[in-house]
């Protein structure tokens, strides 16, 4: 017995797991959401002190009643998630999201409003106009992205507080140019074109139809882009082990700059719908903390696309749905609902524990040898 | 311009970051990256109202002691922003989440919840309440432009540069400072001098939690008299505050000085003459600094300004 008190075993042992069938560990995630999900409404029943059931059902009530709000808030914070996962597979933690699409949008919002009027004139203007906005617009994002890029592969810049920093200077830089714009009499020039429509894109069964298509396509693109190319496959790598990269002779600092050139695309067409179909208008919150969101839902969802749009549709039902009980059961702002999604992601990233690792409670008083 | 109230108003805009700065140093030396500074700031900025108001649904409006009320409120404040801090030393330590995801969820919860909770919280004393957690000293104006620029401020003020020393000797001079230290550099070595690595890195995140948590409650109480607590931008402040961290290359007393020419930076549109337009412009300056002062550390790669080796990378372990 006393030889059995020297070798202390711990309480709690922990192992890696070996990968978990994937059925399984897609059920500890559902069953994750799903028992988070009531909790925080029972959370959120705490505060109101109302019917329970009745706040789950203006829940999913305000969550659908506008369907297409929801499906293009799924697809935006889709587009923002596709649009920094290939430079996340290569670890260069893109927080700037946010910043390169505002800077996209804000170079097609300043086309719409000085070319307007040559717009107007005719559709052949109207269409130069809209080519001119895009190819613009991902050339101002593109040059965005690129900057911590450079900084990162010749200096080892920390990217994450440099793309962050980027944001708010896009945010100033917005400011100042809604400001110049409206002549500084107010503080922006509100929706642009408002009567003449130039610039603006044409409507197809609804306002967000085509915007959600485009973002469908692209999603689909970078899906192919991702696994079935060669830059895909130099990407994984470099994310995998940069040394590693490095021995097979792959121009790691090329693949970084390369990469980081197809988010800035992909921000530069979000910045475009922005302006040209779903505001017309721009304001330093106009992307509101999505580029934040996404880089959650691009982790979690592993990298994987389909997962990717699966995680969106349920953030953006969540965030529909809790803004409509916020505003019935009077809560004030919309940020109930980031704390629910808060809520609901650390359970998740808690479970994310769980599928990784196995957990065992050593009895203490085990006699040996039964095991 | 006046310099003597140009450099007052520096030094209380800079304590916010200054607190902030401390706190993620103190985590940071221990490996853990936490990007969830503002939602622990705005946690803190909620704890401290909330202290206050218990302190005057106690003691009631009319018998408001200053440093009664700021006890109560750095108590709260450092308890709700510790609370923030806990949550994450749970996720990254014990159940080895992602750093950076956490931090991010972190600021998102704790942002949406000082709001929410914000708009909800009856508001109307904090002013009074604000009075007199802002000053210290009283007849500072005998000393002159000396009395103004060192002893205008309030407790907190003070606090945070006395903290930031602390900080600074602990890391630097003391033993458990360089255990700190050593595992923010190598867990694994640390481990195996049979240092407690988790033991080290929960009380390194609860304290540097609690600290940061302080800059919320100095924003909203004493900076901004306690007026625009729901609106307050604690979020791009919390995210300065990391960036100081860098600027300060890990060593809190320069992140006095970098403090002071950070908050100078954001009130300097206030001293000049600009027209509105130009405003706008000057709100960039603090991002712009501090994205400058990244590249140069980058490029000058000095041994002494680079961030400790493990940093963002949580410990496993069985994994070695």
């Amino acid at each position: 017995m006393s030889e059995n008190k020297r070798t202390h075993t711990p309480l709690i042992s922990v192992f890696k797991r070996e990968e978990l069938p994937r059925s399984k560990s897609i059920m500890i995630r559902v069953a994750t959401f799903v028992g988070s999900f009531f909790v925080a409404m029972f959370l959120c029943f705490l505060v109101i002190k109302e019917n329970y059931f009745g706040i789950i059902g203006t829940m999913f009530a305000g969550a659908v009643i506008r369907p297409w709000k929801l499906l293009m808030d799924t697809a935006l914070l889709l587009a923002f998630g596709i649009a920094i996962v290939p430079a996340f597979k290569m670890k260069f933690w893109n927080m700037g999201a946010n910043g390169q699409v505002l800077v996209g949008a804000l170079v097609s919002i300043v086309l719409m409003f000085y070319l307007g009027d040559f717009a107007a004139k005719s559709t052949i203007n109207n269409i130069l106009l809209l080519l001119l906005m895009l190819v613009c617009s991902i050339i101002a994002s593109v040059i965005w992205a690129v900057i911590p890029a450079i900084f990162k592969v010749f200096f080892k810049t920390n990217e994450t507080l440099f793309t962050l920093m980027m944001n708010y200077i896009a945010g100033g830089l917005v400011a100042y140019v809604n400001y110049v714009l409206a002549e500084g009499k107010k503080e922006s020039p509100g929706i642009v074109n408002a009567a003449t429509e130039a610039g603006w894109f044409p409507v197809v069964v609804d306002k967000y139809f085509l915007p959600i298509v485009i973002i469908l396509i692209i999603s689909v693109l970078i899906y192919f882009y991702m696994s079935k190319t060669k830059h895909g496959y130099e990407i994984s790598v470099v994310g995998d082990s940069i040394n590693t990269a490095k021995y097979v002779g792959m121009k790691t600092g090329k693949i970084i700059i390369r990469t980081l050139i197809v988010s800035g695309i992909i921000c530069g067409i979000i910045g475009f719908l922005y302006s040209s179909a779903i505001n017309h208008s721009i304001n330093q919150y106009t992307c509101g903390s999505l580029g934040f969101t996404a880089v959650l839902v691009a982790w979690l969802s592993n990298f994987n696309p389909l997962t990717m749009g699966g995680i969106s549709f349920v953030l953006a039902f969540l965030t529909n749905g809790t803004s409509k009980v916020s505003s019935i059961y009077r809560l004030g702002t919309n940020d109930f609902s980031n704390v629910i999604i808060g809520l609901i992601f650390f359970s998740i990233l808690i479970s994310e524990f769980f599928i990784r690792f196995r957990v065992r409670i050593n009895k203490r008083n085990r006699k040996e040898g039964v095991e | 311009m006046n310099l003597v109230t140009f450099l007052t108003a520096a030094i209380s805009m800079g304590v916010v970051y200054l607190y902030g700065s401390v706190g993620e140093t103190i985590m940071e030396k221990g490996g853990n990256l936490n990007l969830g500074i503002p939602g622990i700031m705005s946690l803190g900025a909620l704890g401290g109202v909330i202290g206050c108001n218990i302190y005057i649904s106690i003691f009631g409006v009319d018998n408001i002691v200053g440093i009664f009320i700021i006890l109560f409120a750095i108590i709260f404040a450092f308890l709700f922003a510790a609370i923030g801090g806990g949550i994450y030393a749970l996720l990254t330590v014990t159940f080895q989440a992602n750093q950076n995801v956490t931090g991010l969820i972190l600021t998102t919860f704790g942002v949406g919840l000082m709001k929410f909770i914000g708009s909800n919280i009856d508001q109307s004393n904090l002013t009074t309440a604000s009075r007199s957690i802002s000053k210290l000293f009283t007849n500072y104006e005998a000393l002159g432009w000396f009395g103004e620029i060192f002893c205008s401020h309030g407790f907190l003020v003070y606090l945070a540069f006395i903290i930031a020393i602390l900080t600074s000797v602990f890391l630097k001079r003391t033993r458990k400072g360089l255990f700190l230290r050593s595992i923010g550099e190598s867990p694994q070595t640390a481990d195996a001098q049979g240092i407690n690595v988790t033991l080290y890195k929960y009380v390194a995140i609860l304290v540097g939690s609690g600290i940061a948590g302080l800059g919320g409650l100095y924003y909203v109480m004493d900076r901004s008299g306690g007026t625009t607590f729901v609106e307050a931008a604690i979020e791009a402040f919390g995210w300065m505050a990391v960036a100081l961290v860098i600027f300060s290359m890990w060593k809190p007393t320069v992140g006095i000085f970098g403090s002071i020419l950070f908050g100078g930076l954001y009130i300097l549109p206030s001293f000049i003459n600009v027209s509105n337009i130009q405003l706008k412009l000057f709100e960039i300056l603090p991002y712009l600094v501090t994205v400058l002062v990244l590249i140069i550390t980058s490029i000058v790669n000095n041994k002494n300004s680079q961030p400790p080796q493990s940093l963002g990378i949580n410990y496993y372990r069985e994994e070695r």
